[in-house]
């Protein structure tokens, strides 16, 4: 799709250098806005329209790294020991192009001796496009699931270790390392596993 | 002209930047501290301690450890130890708790199963010809257990035939280098 704005002053008799210089300064506003619009307006669809199918589901309880955290929208200060994770991957008709995603968590303080949270815990909800990449410092040829958040615009780095686990990177692209309770592999649900076959 | 040229610019400028990262920074990113009460093993033979808890149903089979009726999760924690001149691998010591045999301690009791052998490491799985693979024999003939080395301070626990298991939204075969240190008793 193209737009051709134009202007055509050539009526005014001798250019009237003020209003031409009014005008070209409306025309700059006009052209900025009108693109600006068409941006956002493509920005807003965050899911794929009829036709997409998801690619996977990944689940998991992770740990909550201190200092930088592994999700945007927790604050540094927060109380924050575990993150559940339910991430689910769109992508084409075929599911294998990747498209959109949504990302529900919930973060906070686990209640001892149950899954779940003192107080329920903090949601955080996350939506954007994801795409693939390839390679990590450590293996070049790694696949690498990247997904950007469409409030932050930040992004998040996954290694796909099979078909069934992604395991969540730092921002150096390495295995972010777990603790003795929880890890940062999210497993993908209702794929079983199969043993031996 | 001029200025609209410039007004596009800044808009495709702004969208073409890539996002800033979202994830954990790097200097963020270390093994954590995990609170012991036993004798912390010290020394240049010390390769790392690795704990982690995973699901219990399967890896139990895998072990050949009694089904219990409670085996929603098992805790680990792996000692691996080297030549501290060759680096080679040399022994282990494993403790997992939550399968295995009853232990009694005041109050209460646990079930905890307790494994010391060598390792070595091997090259390559099915899904990964390259892949170095950590194999601790297990004291029975020609059984083993594997862990694929995701780098030095991430292990992946795999079956008999090396390839993944599949957690579920509370725990994952996954184990992670800590820093022992001790409990006040």
């Amino acid at each position: 799709m193209t737009i051709d704005v134009s202007f055509y002053p050539g009526w005014l008799p001798h250019g009237n250098l003020p209003e031409m210089k009014a005008m070209n300064q409306r025309k700059f506003v006009f052209t900025a806005s009108l693109l600006l619009f068409i941006v956002a307006a493509a920005c807003s669809q965050a899911k794929e329209p009829g036709g997409s199918s998801v690619t996977g589901v990944f689940v998991a309880s992770t740990p909550c790294s201190q200092g930088t955290r592994p999700l945007p929208g927790i604050p540094a200060g927060a109380g924050c020991e575990l993150i559940t994770w339910h991430l689910t991957l769109y992508g084409d008709g075929s599911g294998k192009t990747p498209s959109t995603y949504i990302l529900h968590c919930v973060y906070g303080l686990p209640k001892q001796g149950t899954p779940g949270f003192i107080g329920g815990g903090e949601k955080l909800d996350m939506e954007g496009k994801w795409t693939i990449s390839k390679g990590v410092p450590s293996n070049p040829g790694a696949t690498v699931y990247q997904l950007t958040d469409n409030k932050t615009n930040k992004t998040m780095s996954f290694l796909k270790l099979s078909d069934d686990l992604l395991h969540l990177l730092d921002s150096h692209q390495r295995l972010l390392i777990g603790t003795a309770a929880w890890s940062y592999t999210l497993n993908r649900v209702g794929r079983k596993y199969t043993g031996n076959k | 002209m001029k200025n609209n040229l410039l007004a596009f610019a800044l808009i495709l400028g702004s969208l073409l930047v890539n996002g800033s990262k979202a994830q954990t920074a790097a200097a963020d990113n270390k093994p954590s501290q995990s609170i012991t009460f036993h004798s912390i093993p010290k020394g240049p033979a010390v390769y790392g301690v690795f704990q982690g808890r995973t699901p219990g149903r399967e890896i139990v089979a895998q072990l050949q450890l009694p089904a219990t009726a409670n085996d929603d999760k098992l805790k680990w924690s792996l000692t691996l130890y080297r030549h501290p001149h060759t680096l080679h691998p040399t022994t282990y010591s494993l403790s997992v708790v939550g399968a295995g045999d009853i232990v009694q301690q005041e109050g209460s009791a646990y079930r905890q199963k307790l494994y010391e052998g060598k390792w070595t490491i091997i090259t390559g799985m099915p899904s990964n010809p390259a892949a170095q693979v950590y194999r601790l024999e297990l004291g029975r003939p020609a059984a083993y257990f594997y862990l694929l080395k995701g780098d030095e301070n991430v292990l992946f626990m795999v079956d008999e035939n090396k390839k993944y298991r599949v957690g579920n939204e509370f725990f994952s075969y996954t184990l992670n280098r800590v820093e022992l240190v001790p409990g006040n008793k």
